[in-house]
C-alpha cells in the first residue's frame, strides 16, 4: 500500500559543481507532505526552494539523502522510473512554456496524451472541461499568440491538471496572473486537494494566495527554517 | 492533413504543426529540398542520356552476336578487325549470317550556316538487312548509288532547309571529307555526347570517305544465329574457336553493357554526373539539417516542458523525423514538377533523349527521404540540451 506521505525527504543534500568549486545548496532538508495537503514553500532567492522542487519533481537526480515520491525512492532511480513517475505528477512553471504551434486544446492534449490511448478516448471533452475549469471555455481553439499572458498561464495550468496528477508542483504559478485569475487558479488547486486528495506543492512569494495553503515551509540558505500551519493557528511554528 | 497524420501517428502531429506554424522557415526548407531534388534529377537525367545515347548505334543493329577487335572498349575508339574472322565465325554451327560494318567519324561544315557537325559514319552493305528498324533497313537500298548518305534528322542543330528538302523527296549535295556526298533520305536516331548525329552510307562510299581504311577491315561484324536464345553459348563457342586472340565475340547485350560500363567507369563524364548527384544530396542534407536544428533550438523550452511531463526521448526523435519526412515529401513534389519541365527544355536544347523513367522519381524520393532522415538524426542530438531542470 502507498505510504501515508506523498512527499518525504530525509537528510536531503545537494551540491552544484564538484570538488573545490562545488557549492552545497541544500543541507539536510527534511520534508513530510501528506496526500491531499497544500503546501507552500517560501524563501528568498538562492534559498534552495527551486532545487527542492526539481529534486522531488523528478527533474534532477538525487545525490545525497532520500526522496520518496508517492512511496517510490528517487535516489538512484533510473531514467525509466523517473519518466514513469513524471506521468503521475503535474508541473506548473513560472513561464507558461506553451507550444506556439498548438492551439489551447492541443497544448492541453499534450498533457493527456502521455497517458496512452485509453486516457485519450474522450480527449476533446476532457481538454475542454479542463479549459472551462480555468475559465477559458470560450478560447479552446485559440493559438497561444492570441491569448494574454494570464490566459496562457491558465492553459499551462489546464495542461498540468488534465492528466489527474497525484501531486502538482507549481513554481510561482500566480506570478503572471492578475488578482482574480490568481485566485481562480489557486482555488482550483485547493479544490483538487479537497476533492481528489491531490497533493499541491507550490513555491510562491504571492501573499494573496497564502490563505489557501495548509502549511507554509520557509527556507533560507538551503535549510528549512520554519514551518507554519495555517489551518491550526493555535499550534506554534516548529523551529529547526 | 494534420488530422490524417495525427490518426496515423496516434498522437498530435507536432512536427507537422511546427513546420506549418513558421511559414518563412517552411518555405526556405522546402526550397532547399526542392533545389537538391532538381540537382539530383538533372544529373540523373543527363547521366542516363549519356548512357542511352552512347549505345544508340549498338541498339540499332539487328544482330545476336557482335564480333569486335579484342581490345574493344568503346565504339568511338574501336579498332578494325580482319574480315577473315567473319568467315571463320560463319563456319561455326548455328551461325546463320554475318555482315561487316564500318564505322568512323567525319566533320561536315555546312557552307550555308558555317556550323560544323561531327557525324558518326556507318558503312553498311546496301543489300543486307542491317538494322532492327525495318524501314531503315529497306532505305539502305538507296545507297547502292555511290556517294549517297542517309542522314539522321535529329542531328544537333540540323539545318531545317536540308531537312525540308529531304522530306519532300529531294536530295541535297554536301561536301564531307573532301568528297561530294548526296543526302538522299532521313532516319531517326539522335545526338549523343561524342557526336552530333549519324550518317549511314554504303561500304563503298565509306571507304572513299575514309581513304586510310582498307576493305576487309570492318569495325564490327554482326552475326545472326538460328536460335537467338543460344547467343551466349555460341558467342562462347566462337571465342574458343577464334583462338588467334585478335577478335572477341559478344552477345548484343554484352556489347551494349561493355559500352555503358566504359562510359561509366573510364570516362570522366560518368564520374562528373555521379559527383553531381552527391553534391545535390550534400546540399539538401545541409539545408535540412540547418532548418531542423534551428527548429529544435527554438523549441527547447517546449521540449523541456514535455520532458517534465514525462515524454520519452523517442517522442522527440519521432517529432524531428516527422518534420524531416514532411520536408522530404513537400520538397519532392515541386522538385519533380520543375524537373519534368526542365527535362523538356534540356532535351529540346541539346537533342539528347532526356526522359523520366517511372523508377527515377521513386529512387530520388527514397534518396530524399534518406537525406532528410540523416539530417533529422543529426539534428536530434541537440535535443539533449532540453533539460527540464533548466526551466525554472
Amino acid at each position: 500500500m502507498a505510504s501515508e506521505f506523498a512527499i518525504e525527504t530525509k537528510q536531503l543534500c545537494h551540491t552544484f559543481g564538484t570538488g573545490a568549486v562545488g557549492v552545497r545548496v541544500l543541507h539536510n532538508v527534511e520534508l513530510q507532505i501528506k496526500r491531499g495537503e497544500v503546501v507552500i514553500l517560501m524563501g528568498p532567492s538562492g534559498s534552495g526552494k527551486t532545487t527542492v522542487l526539481t529534486l522531488v519533481g523528478c527533474l534532477r537526480s538525487v545525490q545525497e539523502g532520500s526522496v520518496k515520491l508517492l512511496g517510490t525512492e528517487l535516489n538512484g532511480a533510473g531514467d525509466e522510473t523517473l519518466m514513469g513517475m513524471r506521468h503521475r505528477i503535474g508541473f506548473i512553471f513560472q513561464a507558461h512554456n506553451l507550444h506556439k504551434s498548438l492551439t489551447a486544446t492541443q497544448n492541453v492534449q499534450m498533457g493527456l496524451q502521455i497517458h496512452g490511448r485509453q486516457a485519450n478516448r474522450n480527449w476533446r471533452e476532457a481538454c475542454h472541461h479542463m479549459l472551462e475549469l480555468v475559465g477559458l471555455g470560450d478560447r479552446v481553439d485559440f493559438m497561444p499568440d492570441q491569448l494574454s499572458g494570464g490566459q496562457k498561464q491558465r492553459v499551462a495550468v489546464a495542461r498540468a491538471l488534465v492528466g489527474n496528477p497525484e501531486v502538482v508542483f507549481a513554481d510561482e504559478p500566480t506570478a503572471a496572473l492578475d488578482k482574480e485569475s490568481g485566485h481562480k487558479v489557486v482555488s482550483l488547486l485547493r479544490r483538487l486537494a479537497d476533492e481528489r486528495q491531490t497533493t499541491i506543492f507550490m513555491v510562491t512569494h504571492d501573499h494573496r494566495v497564502l490563505d489557501y495553503a495548509d502549511r507554509i515551509i520557509k527556507m533560507e540558505g538551503g535549510r528549512v527554517v520554519e514551518e507554519e500551519s495555517i489551518l491550526f493557528p493555535g499550534i506554534e511554528p516548529v523551529n529547526h | 492533413m494534420s488530422q490524417i497524420i495525427g490518426w496515423l501517428w496516434g498522437r498530435l502531429p507536432i512536427g507537422w504543426l511546427q513546420l506549418m506554424h513558421n511559414k518563412t522557415r517552411l518555405i526556405a526548407a522546402v526550397g532547399g529540398v526542392t533545389f537538391a531534388n532538381v540537382l539530383i534529377f538533372m544529373q540523373l537525367g543527363f547521366m542516363n542520356a549519356l548512357f542511352e545515347t552512347s549505345v544508340f548505334s549498338h541498339r540499332s543493329f539487328d544482330a545476336d552476336i557482335v564480333l569486335v577487335s579484342s581490345d574493344f572498349r568503346s565504339l568511338r575508339e574501336a579498332n578494325p578487325l580482319p574480315r577473315s574472322r567473319m568467315y571463320q565465325a560463319l563456319a561455326i554451327p548455328g551461325v546463320q549470317s554475318a555482315t561487316p560494318i564500318y564505322m568512323g567519324t567525319r566533320f561536315w561544315t555546312d557552307t550555308a550556316t558555317g556550323d560544323t557537325t561531327n557525324f558518326r559514319v556507318t558503312g553498311v552493305d546496301p543489300n543486307a538487312e542491317v538494322f532492327e528498324d525495318q524501314v531503315l533497313s529497306r532505305k539502305t537500298r538507296h545507297l547502292l548509288v555511290p556517294d549517297t548518305a542517309i542522314v539522321d534528322q535529329r542531328t544537333r542543330d540540323f539545318n531545317s532547309a536540308i531537312q525540308a528538302t529531304l522530306q519532300s523527296g529531294g536530295s541535297v549535295n554536301v561536301e564531307i571529307g573532301g568528297r561530294s556526298i548526296s543526302f538522299v533520305s532521313l532516319f531517326d536516331q539522335g545526338a549523343s555526347f561524342d557526336v552530333d548525329g549519324s550518317l549511314i552510307v554504303s561500304d563503298q562510299t565509306f571507304l572513299r570517305l575514309f581513304p586510310n581504311r582498307r576493305p576487309g577491315t570492318p569495325t564490327l561484324v554482326l552475326l545472326k544465329i538460328d536460335d537467338p536464345k543460344s547467343a551466349a553459348e555460341i558467342s562462347e563457342h566462337i571465342n574458343q574457336h577464334l583462338a588467334q586472340g585478335d577478335v572477341k565475340a559478344m552477345t548484343k547485350q554484352e556489347f551494349i553493357d561493355a559500352e555503358q560500363r566504359y562510359q561509366a567507369t573510364q570516362t570522366p563524364i560518368g564520374f562528373v554526373f555521379t559527383f553531381g548527384v552527391g553534391i545535390g544530396i550534400v546540399v539538401g542534407l545541409v539545408i535540412v539539417y540547418q532548418v531542423l536544428s534551428t527548429d529544435v533550438q527554438d523549441h527547447l523550452s517546449e521540449y523541456a516542458t514535455f520532458k517534465a511531463i514525462g515524454y520519452p526521448p523517442r517522442f522527440f526523435f519521432s517529432v524531428v523525423l516527422e518534420e524531416a519526412l514532411s520536408l522530404a515529401a513537400l520538397g519532392f513534389i515541386p522538385g519533380l514538377v520543375i524537373c519534368l519541365v526542365l527535362y523538356q527544355l534540356a532535351a529540346a536544347k541539346t537533342g539528347l533523349p532526356i526522359t523520366m523513367p517511372w523508377t527515377r522519381p521513386l529512387f530520388v524520393f527514397f534518396l530524399t527521404a534518406a537525406m532528410c532522415t540523416i539530417s533529422g538524426v543529426i539534428a536530434t542530438r541537440r535535443l539533449n540540451a532540453a533539460d527540464p531542470a533548466e526551466l525554472f
